[in-house]
C-alpha cells in the first residue's frame, strides 16, 4: 500500500466519522465543529488530487465564513432546550429514503464510470503538474474572462450598495464618532488638576 | 488598445459614474439629493453621447467572444440611456425615500442593461441579467416605510429568483448539450431540433418572459407597479423592457434562429393569452398604477405577436411597438409623478376626478398619453398598432390580427374610463398644489409632446428600428 492511499484512507475514515457526529451529536455546536472538521479533512482530499485551490477554497468560504455564521446563529439562539428531542423523529423515515437514493446514484455513477472509463492509475497521474491549476485558474479569469470577471466585481459592488441602503435607518440624535474634534483636542484642557486640602486627622 | 477600449466607452462611463457617485454620497454627510441628480445626469449624457457615433461601428467581437458591438447593441443602449435620463430628470427629490440611492441603483441598472445589450455570451448574458435584476429588487425595496412596497419586493424578489433559476438551468442543458457558451458557436452548432434543445429553449424562453412580464410569468408586474413608489415604477416600467427585448433577440435570434419554429409558437402563445387576458384584468381595476401593469402586460402581448410573425417585418415593428410603450407609460407615470406631492400620492382613478379644472395642461399631456395607448391617431400608439398589425396580415395571420383590434376595443374601455374621470367627472376635492420643479414639468412636457411629434411624423423611429433589425444577417 503505497504511502499516499494510507493518507487517503485516513482522512476519509476521519471524513466519515465526522460526517456522522454531525446528525449524531445532540449538541447543536458539537455538530457545527464536526462539520467544519469534516470540511477541513474533505479539502485535504482535495489536495491529495492536486485541487488546491479549490481545498483553500473550501476552507476559506465555508470554514471562514459560512461555518462561523452558522455557530454565531446556533449560540446567540437558545435551542438548546429545544433540540433535546429524540435524534430520529417523524422526518427519519423520509430522510432515510433520500439518502438511500442518492447512495444508489453515486453506485450507479461509480459503475457506469468503472465501465466506460477504465481508471487504470490513480487520477493524479492524468493532471499536468507542471503548473498549479490556482496559476491556470487565474490566467483564464483575468484573460479570457476579463470581462465577466469585471461584470461579477460590479455585482458585488450594487449587492453592498443595495444591501447597506435597505438596512440603514438614519435617525435624529445618533452618536456619532466626530474624527477632526478628537484629533483637534489640546491636551492641556484635557485634564484639570483641582488642589484638595489632605483631611487632617 | 484604444481599439479594444473604444466599443466599451459607453460601459465605462457608467462603471465610472457609479464608482463616482458610491465615493460622493459617502462622504456626503446629509446626502444632497441635487448632487446625485447631477452626476447621474452627467453619467448618462456621456454614455449617450460616446455611445452615438458607434452606431456605425463595424460588427465586431472583443473579450474572447464575450461582448458584441453591433448596430442592435448600440441602438438598444441609446434607446434605453435615453429613457433613463428622461425617468432620472423627472425624478422627485423626497425626504421619504433615500432618493440618492435610488439614482445610484438605475445606473446599476443601466449597466446590466448595457452589458445585456452587448453580451454575445450566454454566461454574460446570465451576469447582465443579475446585475439588472438585483438592482430592481433593490429599487422596488427601497421605500423602507411602506408595507405595500416591502411586500412587492418580496413577491418580486422570490419570483425574480425563481425565473432566474429557471433561466440558468436552460443555459445549463444548452452547455451541457453543445459544450459551448459562445452564441455564435452555438449559431453554427444548431442543426438538429432535439428534444432537450427544445426543452432548453423552453426554459430559456420562461426567463425571457418573466423579464417581459407576459402571462403567465406576470404577477409581479401589476403588485410591483402598485407597491413601488411612483418614481421607481417609473423605471421599472421603461428602461428594462428595453433589456429584455436585447435578451430575446440575442437568445432566440442570434442563437437559436436555426430552430426558429420551436419557439414561434410558444412566443405565440404568451403573446395571445398576455394580450387577452392582460386587457380583461385591466378593466377591473381602481389603482392606477395597477392598471398600468395590466395595460403593461396587454402591450407585451403586442410586442410578442410581433416577434412571432417570424419575419424580418414584425421584428421591426415589435421593436416600433416597444420603443413607443415606453415612451407612453413614461408620460402617464410621469404625470402621476409631477402631481403627487410629499403628503399624498396621486394613485387610484378617482384621484383624476376633475384634474382638468385645476392641472389642464397635465390633463391634456395625460390625454395624449391615453390616446396614444388606445391607438388613436394622430398618436403615436396608432402607428405602433398599425405596423404590428401590418405585419402580421402580411404574414397570413389575419384572425390572430382580428383578435388585437378586438382587444384593442376592450383597451379602449380603460384608457377612456380615465379620460372621463379627468374630463366629466365633478368633485369638491381639490388635487392640492403639486411640489414639482419646473425641471420635471418641462420634462413631462417634452416627453408629451414628443408622443404627438412621433405620430406625426414616425419615419425617424421607424428608420431607426429598420437600421436596427436589417443589420442582422441572420434574418432572411
Amino acid at each position: 500500500m503505497a504511502f499516499i492511499e494510507i493518507i487517503f484512507y485516513v482522512f476519509s475514515s476521519i471524513l466519515v466519522l465526522t460526517s456522522l457526529g454531525v446528525i449524531l451529536f445532540k449538541n447543536p455546536v458539537y455538530s457545527a465543529i464536526s462539520l467544519i472538521l469534516s470540511f477541513i479533512t474533505s479539502a485535504a482530499l482535495w489536495l491529495l488530487l492536486q485541487a488546491e485551490f479549490l481545498a483553500i477554497v473550501l476552507i476559506l468560504v465555508y470554514v471562514g465564513a459560512v461555518m462561523v455564521l452558522f455557530l454565531f446563529v446556533v449560540m446567540m439562539l437558545n435551542i438548546s432546550d429545544v433540540i433535546r428531542t429524540s435524534r430520529f423523529n417523524k422526518i427519519a423515515p423520509f430522510a432515510l429514503f433520500i439518502g438511500l437514493i442518492i447512495v444508489g446514484e453515486l453506485i450507479t455513477l461509480i459503475w457506469i464510470r468503472s465501465d466506460q472509463f477504465s481508471m487504470t492509475s490513480s487520477p493524479i497521474s492524468v493532471l499536468d503538474t507542471s503548473v498549479g491549476n490556482t496559476t491556470l485558474l487565474g490566467t483564464a479569469l483575468f484573460t479570457d474572462y476579463l470581462y465577466s470577471f469585471e461584470i461579477a466585481g460590479f455585482i458585488l459592488l450594487l449587492a453592498i450598495v443595495v444591501s447597506i441602503s435597505l438596512t440603514l435607518r438614519r435617525r435624529e440624535g445618533l452618536k456619532r464618532q466626530i474624527v477632526s474634534e478628537q484629533v483637534n483636542i489640546d491636551p492641556t484642557k484635557r485634564m484639570k488638576l483641582v488642589d484638595l486640602k489632605s483631611e487632617k486627622n | 488598445m484604444i481599439n479594444i477600449i473604444k466599443p466599451i466607452i459607453p460601459e465605462l462611463t457608467l462603471a465610472a459614474g457609479i464608482c463616482l457617485m458610491v465615493l460622493v454620497n459617502s462622504f456626503i454627510r446629509t446626502p444632497h439629493r441635487s448632487t446625485s441628480q447631477i452626476l447621474a445626469v452627467l453619467t448618462l449624457v456621456i454614455a449617450t453621447a460616446t455611445a452615438v457615433p458607434l452606431f456605425n461601428h463595424d460588427v465586431e467581437i472583443l473579450f474572447n467572444g464575450q461582448f458584441i458591438i453591433d448596430p442592435l447593441a448600440i441602438g438598444l443602449k441609446i434607446s434605453a440611456y435615453v429613457a433613463v435620463l428622461l425617468v432620472v430628470l423627472s425624478t422627485t427629490i423626497n425626504e421619504k425615500i433615500n432618493q440618492s440611492e435610488i439614482l445610484l441603483i438605475e445606473l446599476f441598472a443601466t449597466l446590466g442593461i448595457s452589458i445585456i445589450c452587448s453580451a454575445a455570451n450566454l454566461l454574460t448574458i446570465y451576469l447582465g441579467l443579475e446585475t439588472l435584476a438585483l438592482s430592481l429588487y433593490g429599487l422596488v425595496a427601497a421605500n423602507k416605510n411602506s408595507i405595500e412596497s416591502t411586500e412587492a419586493a418580496m413577491k418580486f424578489f422570490i419570483l425574480g429568483v425563481i425565473a432566474s433559476a429557471i433561466f440558468l438551468y436552460g443555459i445549463s442543458l444548452i452547455y451541457g448539450i453543445y459544450g459551448t457558451l459562445n452564441i455564435n458557436l452555438l449559431n453554427v452548432m444548431i442543426v438538429n431540433n432535439t428534444l432537450e434543445l427544445k426543452i432548453a429553449v423552453g426554459f430559456i424562453l420562461c426567463g425571457i418572459a418573466f423579464k417581459f412580464g407576459a402571462i403567465p410569468f406576470h404577477s409581479w408586474v401589476p403588485d410591483t407597479y402598485q407597491g413601488a413608489s411612483t418614481p421607481v415604477a417609473l423605471f421599472i416600467s421603461t428602461a428594462p423592457k428595453i433589456a429584455a427585448f436585447a435578451l430575446l433577440y440575442r437568445l432566440l435570434i442570434d442563437a437559436f434562429i436555426s430552430i426558429s419554429e420551436t419557439w414561434v409558437v410558444m412566443i405565440y402563445a404568451l403573446g395571445m393569452i398576455s394580450l387577452i387576458i392582460g386587457n380583461l384584468i385591466a378593466i377591473s381595476q381602481n389603482n392606477f398604477k395597477r392598471l398600468l401593469g395590466y395595460s403593461a402586460i396587454g402591450h407585451i402581448g403586442f410586442i410578442f405577436l410581433g416577434i412571432a410573425t417570424g419575419t424580418k417585418d414584425g421584428l421591426e415593428s415589435s421593436l416600433f411597438y416597444l420603443l413607443i410603450y415606453v415612451l407612453m407609460t413614461m408620460v402617464a407615470f410621469m404625470v402621476i409623478e409631477v402631481l403627487s406631492s410629499k403628503h399624498r400620492e396621486v394613485k387610484l382613478l378617482k384621484d383624476f376626478k376633475d384634474l382638468n379644472s385645476s392641472h389642464p395642461w397635465l390633463s391634456l399631456i395625460m390625454l395624449f398619453s391615453m390616446c396614444s395607448m388606445i391607438g388613436i391617431p394622430p398618436f403615436a400608439g396608432f402607428y405602433a398598432k398599425w405596423s404590428v398589425l401590418s405585419s402580421l396580415v402580411e404574414a397570413n395571420m389575419v384572425y390572430t390580427a382580428i383578435i388585437a383590434i378586438l382587444m384593442t376595443v376592450v383597451a379602449a374601455f380603460y384608457y377612456l374610463r380615465v379620460i372621463w374621470f379627468i374630463y366629466f367627472e365633478k368633485t369638491n376635492q381639490e388635487i392640492g398644489q403639486p411640489e414639482s420643479t419646473i425641471l420635471q414639468k418641462a420634462v413631462v412636457s417634452f416627453t408629451g409632446i414628443a408622443i404627438l411629434l412621433i405620430g406625426l411624423y414616425p419615419k425617424p423611429i421607424l428608420d431607426f428600428c429598420r437600421q436596427i433589425i436589417s443589420s442582422n444577417l441572420l434574418l432572411d
